[in-house]
């Protein structure tokens, strides 16, 4: 592939995304001038902090090729978890951390079966993701559970303010994703996730122990999934939610293969899933102004997810050169 | 198509271990609740059953060429809530039907050509495919139930007619079974599926047309499951936009099962694998035990398949496998 230098660097595929940004946000500046204003756009960060933490685990779980389906069901879990026990007078924290575990729970268990028993990872995440579901609505009988105990303690103010005009959980989003960009980039931990993606049989060869990268990819993705849900109860809902699940699975994909088309061409990574996070925010959000119906939204969500899949597969293809394509490829 | 015949003997043992298997299961629900095994309710559990049965049967042939298909359940919205429309305009119910299959048939045939023609990734381009399928499928009603003409349309006999005192969606499901026990186990049709899913590139060098198979494999998925959506709408007497999203894990763990037993994903396994999911979902409704309860049982299931069906595939390998069992335990390697 030859390289394109200077200012046409900015058409290359790796940009496309900053591109679709810019269109996202221009088109739904002509149809409602209201969606640039300050306010709003802050009303877009802060959806897209965490939608984005929702993912970021996830992120590094398709980087290794394998597959998790059980993140959205996993953050409905542990919402429901917080929520109950919260609800039954145990403090902030304890729920917290209880909450935390359970969800760590899920990814442990994910993990054991991926890597100690060689499931299949979808079919695995499928099992895992109906269990916390079910947990989920075995907790309070399906229904959404309520917790305004929690809008006094200082930590939902804490959450929930502003800091010089910016969601303060927008700001921790960021550092959260500054920390596992510098994991991805400068740590052997983030080269071996990337690594197991191209080939598992070299990496072992290698003598690197891919379970353990493995495991760690796993419950990473259950860390996060539990986190944002529990951010969740504070910030959207003020309630736990046993059924946030649909809502979040094809959001959560696009998200991530959106990332796929920034910085590293066909491989989701931290930084694409953040930019992500906020082009999925600017569409649901302006689609929302617009008054669009569910069908729009949600055929709009599975395009942008075709176009990330079919830019990711294009990259991948042109990283590995005419010859790797056999007739039947 | 010439038969092809096969020694049945393993097999026999397998099928009648599955029924003591089935009869422990539905003996423990019997002493629990005495009115289980009557006529009426195991009429009852095998309707409810059979729409389960005829979209993992579908979701089989996708599971056999070492493919995903996570758009099933989510295109099967589509097809019935278009079925259902068709109903409401009062067009006749044969021919709704077949539009419904229809919308099956496309839906199922773009999955097929993105994953067998252009070579994405089949479960994620699977999500999106499905996803925009389900976000169409409130187009027709803005996401509410359509029950319009339903009852003078004659659609309901379609779940609720009775011949040999079984209904009707049973008889189709029966029938669907045979043929495609026929095509997949005892044909040349269904070696070619089985050795896609082996080895793509030395099924392309035996003269299998790969993509072809992959694409039919999707078309087939897209079919049943629209079909089931249809009968399962019958059912209800109504067009459910969220129909067919309840179908995602029990048809899953239909495949597991059978797969754990017979060391394949296959037709009967499939069938037996239903089979045992509803009895365990039907018994934990008549003993009127919350649906989370019974789903977590079923997910408990599924694991326990899946480790299971590794365990008599790692014995396998280990022996010095007969030329038909190595082809049968790199299916199961997907």
């Amino acid at each position: 592939m030859k390289k394109k230098k200077g200012i046409l660097t900015i058409f290359q595929p790796e940009y496309a995304l900053f591109w679709l940004i810019l269109l996202a946000i221009i088109f739904f500046w002509i149809m409602q001038p209201a969606f640039v204003s300050f306010g709003n756009l802050m009303n877009v960060l802060k959806n897209a902090s965490y939608m984005a933490l929702m993912v970021l685990g996830l992120t590094w779980v398709i980087a290794t090729n394998e597959m998790d389906c059980s993140f959205p069901d996993v953050a409905a879990c542990a919402s429901m978890v917080f929520a109950w026990l919260a609800f039954h007078g145990y403090s902030v924290l304890v729920s917290f951390i209880i909450a935390m575990l359970s969800g760590i729970l899920c990814g442990v268990l994910t993990s054991i079966l991926v890597v100690r028993f060689k499931y299949h990872s979808l079919i695995t995440t499928i099992a895992v993701s109906t269990i916390a579901k079910s947990v989920a609505a075995a907790l309070y009988g399906g229904m959404p559970l309520s917790v305004p105990v929690i809008k006094s303690t200082g930590f939902y103010k804490f959450v929930n303010s502003y800091l010089a005009g910016i969601p303060v959980i927008f700001i921790i989003a960021v550092a959260i994703y500054a920390v596992l960009f510098i994991i991805q980039e400068k740590t052997r931990y983030g080269q071996y996730v990337y690594a197991l993606g191209e080939n598992r049989v070299a990496v072992q060869e290698a003598g690197i122990k891919t379970g353990k990268v493995l495991t760690g990819v796993f419950i990473t993705s259950a860390f996060f999934a539990a986190l944002s849900g529990i951010l969740m109860v504070f910030v959207v809902y003020g309630s736990g939610q046993p059924k946030m699940g649909s809502a979040f699975f094809l959001d959560g994909f696009t998200v991530v293969f959106l990332g796929a088309m920034v910085m590293k061409l066909g491989k989701t990574n931290v930084v694409g899933t953040f930019l992500g996070g906020i082009m999925l925010a600017i569409v649901v959000n302006g689609l929302t102004q617009l008054g669009a119906s569910f069908a729009t939204s949600q055929i709009t969500k599975g395009v942008l997810l075709v176009i990330g899949i079919v830019i990711a597969a294009l990259g991948q293809r042109k990283n590995r050169g005419k010859a790797g394509l056999l007739k039947y490829e | 198509m010439r038969i092809i015949r096969k020694d049945n003997k393993g097999e026999a043992i397998t099928i009648a271990a599955f029924f003591v298997l089935f009869a422990a299961v539905a003996i423990t629900f019997q002493i629990f609740e005495p009115t289980f095994l009557t006529w009426d309710s195991v009429t009852t559990m095998l309707k409810t059953g059979a729409t389960t049965a005829i979209a993992a049967l579908g979701l089989t042939f996708v599971i056999v060429v070492s493919h995903s298909d996570i758009s099933f359940y989510m295109t099967s919205c589509f097809s019935s809530m278009f079925m259902a429309w068709l109903i409401s305009l009062k067009i006749h119910p044969i021919i709704a039907v077949a539009g419904g299959l229809l919308m099956g048939f496309i839906w199922g045939g773009i999955s097929g050509i993105a994953v067998g023609k252009f070579k994405l990734p089949d479960i994620i381009s699977t999500i999106a495919i499905g996803s925009i399928a389900f976000g169409a499928a409130y187009v027709f009603s803005d996401g509410a139930f359509i029950y319009e003409e339903f009852h003078t349309s004659g659609i309901i006999n379609l779940s609720e007619h009775r011949f040999l005192g079984i209904t009707v969606s049973v008889w189709i499901m029966l029938v669907l079974y045979i043929i495609a026990y026929f095509a997949l186990d005892r044909s040349k049709i269904g070696r070619w599926f089985y050795s896609t899913g082996a080895n793509k590139r030395a099924a392309f060098f035996s003269g299998v047309r790969v993509n072809q198979v992959i694409i039919a494999a999707f078309i087939v998925s897209g079919v049943l499951a629209a079909l089931a959506a249809i009968i399962y709408d019958a059912a209800q007497g109504q067009g459910n936009v969220k129909i067919g999203m309840n179908f995602l894990m029990p048809c899953f763990s239909a495949i597991y099962i059978g797969w754990s037993v017979f060391k394949k994903p296959c037709v009967i396994g499939t069938f037996f694998g239903a089979l045992i999911s509803t009895v365990i979902t039907t018994g934990f409704t008549v003993m009127s035990i919350p649906y989370y309860y019974s789903d977590l049982t079923m997910a408990g299931v599924l694991i326990l398949a899946i480790g299971l069906s590794k365990m008599q595939f790692k014995s396998k390998e280990s022996d010095i496998a007969k030329p038909d069992d190595k082809a049968e335990g790199q299916v199961a390697q997907a």
